[in-house]
């Protein structure tokens, strides 16, 4: 185990915790999942999941005063990633279900899929693996590893998307011919929508290239 | 389109029945799930084929063992009965439920999941029968018993009343590999707008090419094709347990003669899959 670095996953009583810790258990990065202040304060890096409904999260995330310590996380220079709904709740604000706050950490926001793309019916959500274009500013698609494309394939799962051309956004995708924001990094701070915790080894690639950032941010 | 390996249990052993019955011991289901893995499946379904007759529920060890060691969805059905059973399922590490007795007997049930844990997380299963008037209806319990529920009226009452995923089963052709009604699908499809899965008698290239054309079609799950050419490959008996019919196993039989299946590794599968999509 590497014991110099510990990373906390964010547990705000959403979505499937267990599987982003059996990755960093593979990986043998000592993690805990947690929503004490203390636990987050002494995290080296915070990884923020979720899968579920963007007003529920955003609700239990104020009442356990989680944003307050996200965000002093965030200004201590940390790295933090947030995933699939975790990604989207970095943003300003969300149309899911009425309109809500997100922890505006970066500018934009969520939007849901049309029901209608030039007369054809969409299916959402969106499930499945679909293909990521990762720009050039991107440092977590490890593309030594993926045979120098800038191209792979995720698993995504989501209804709500960031849009296209966000100033932040370091890779994109397409469904139905919308194009949506894939991935985006601010600083320290970085985002993907899709599931790398279940996107087999591509997926587990792109966690290393995070924990390296750690690593590399601990060490100074 | 995804390809999704579809591994029924019984107690300790993966099993493989014909219209889901008459279910034949295959072996070790951690051994299969972590070889499909490794062969570049993108998603894998466990059902406990009899869990839901006899009220339990058993895989979480199962679930936590696969969840350690294969990262990509993994969705879990048979005998989940209540919000505490999808939670139990979940903290285990699976990422979706596959609800269909619970779901027939109390159709709320499927509005209060996805609320609690996401849309995407609740997959209806429609396990369903072809009628003597052409209509297909949804059975429970590995259809034994009769819903008097219409598919499609159920599948777009489902998607109203909030799943996530629709995941049908052919019970006419499961087990065989001679194909899918095609027909029927295409109508499905024309009448919701949630991902639709099928599964139930795939066992041809022909079909799967067929199936790729699908417009709107979510994913395949296939069975038998698998599971019998993994077989082929272990070369060996891995028993969990010799609990059940292990006489299949045991006898030593060429598999390959054994099931009127192609002949095709999963690599193969997702060859043609691609193919169609480019």
């Amino acid at each position: 185990v590497k014991n110099n670095i510990k990373i906390v996953i964010i547990d705000y009583g959403l979505g499937n915790l267990a599987s982003i810790k059996n990755v960093l258990e593979k990986l043998n990065v000592n993690s805990i999942v947690s929503n004490e202040k203390q636990e987050i304060e002494s995290a080296n890096a915070l990884i923020l999941p979720g899968v579920g409904a963007f007003g529920d999260a955003m609700i239990n995330i104020k009442s356990l005063r989680l944003d307050k310590f996200i965000h002093n996380f965030v200004s201590s220079g940390r790295p933090l990633l947030g995933i699939c709904l975790g990604f989207q709740l970095l943003f300003e604000k969300s149309e899911e279900f009425g309109e809500h706050l997100g922890l505006g950490i970066l500018p934009g926001r969520v939007v849901k899929f049309p029901v209608f793309v030039n007369d054809l019916k969409t299916i959402i959500p969106n499930v499945g693996w679909q293909k990521v274009t990762f720009l050039s500013n991107d440092f977590l698609f490890n593309r030594d590893q993926e045979n120098k494309s800038r191209l792979s394939e995720f698993y995504f799962v989501h209804s709500f998307y960031v849009e296209y051309g966000n100033p932040f956004m370091t890779s994109y995708s397409n469904y139905y011919g919308v194009k949506f924001v894939s991935s985006v990094q601010k600083e320290n701070v970085y985002g993907v929508q899709f599931h790398p915790e279940k996107s087999g080894e591509i997926g587990i690639n792109l966690i290393k290239k995070f924990i390296n950032i750690v690593e590399a941010h601990n060490n100074g | 389109l995804r390809l999704i390996a579809k591994l029924d249990v019984k107690g300790p052993n993966l099993v493989k029945g014909v219209h889901l019955e008459g279910l034949r011991v295959l072996g070790n289901p951690e051994y299969f799930a972590e070889y499909y893995y490794n062969e570049g499946i993108d998603e894998l379904v466990y059902i406990d084929v009899v869990a839901s007759l006899y009220n339990r529920n058993n895989l979480s060890d199962l679930i936590r063992k696969t969840a350690s060691n294969i990262f990509v969805p993994l969705t879990v059905g048979g005998g989940i009965r209540c919000l505490d059973d999808i939670k139990k399922v979940l903290d285990s590490g699976a990422d979706k439920v596959y609800l269909n007795t619970a779901a027939v007997n109390d159709p709320y049930f499927i509005t209060e999941a996805s609320r609690k844990y996401g849309s995407s997380t609740i997959v209806i299963g429609l396990e369903i029968l072809k009628q003597s008037n052409d209509q297909y209806f949804c059975y429970t319990n590995n259809g034994r018993e009769e819903t008097g529920r219409e598919a499609i009226t159920w599948a777009q009452e489902v998607q109203k009343l909030g799943a996530g995923e629709i995941f049908v089963t052919f019970i006419d052709t499961e087990g065989l590999g001679i194909g899918l009604d095609i027909f029927f699908i295409r109508k499905l499809l024309e009448n919701v707008s949630i991902p639709v899965v099928v599964s139930g008698g795939i066992g041809k290239a022909s079909q799967i090419k067929e199936l790729s054309n699908v417009n709107s079609l979510s994913g395949i799950a296939v069975a038998s094709l698998l599971h019998y050419n993994a077989l082929n490959q272990f070369k060996i008996s891995n028993f969990a347990s010799k609990e059940g019919n292990t006489t299949f196993l045991a006898s030593d039989k060429e598999i390959d003669n054994y099931m009127n299946i192609d002949k095709l590794s999963l690599r193969q599968i997702k060859g043609l899959i691609k193919k169609r999509e480019e």
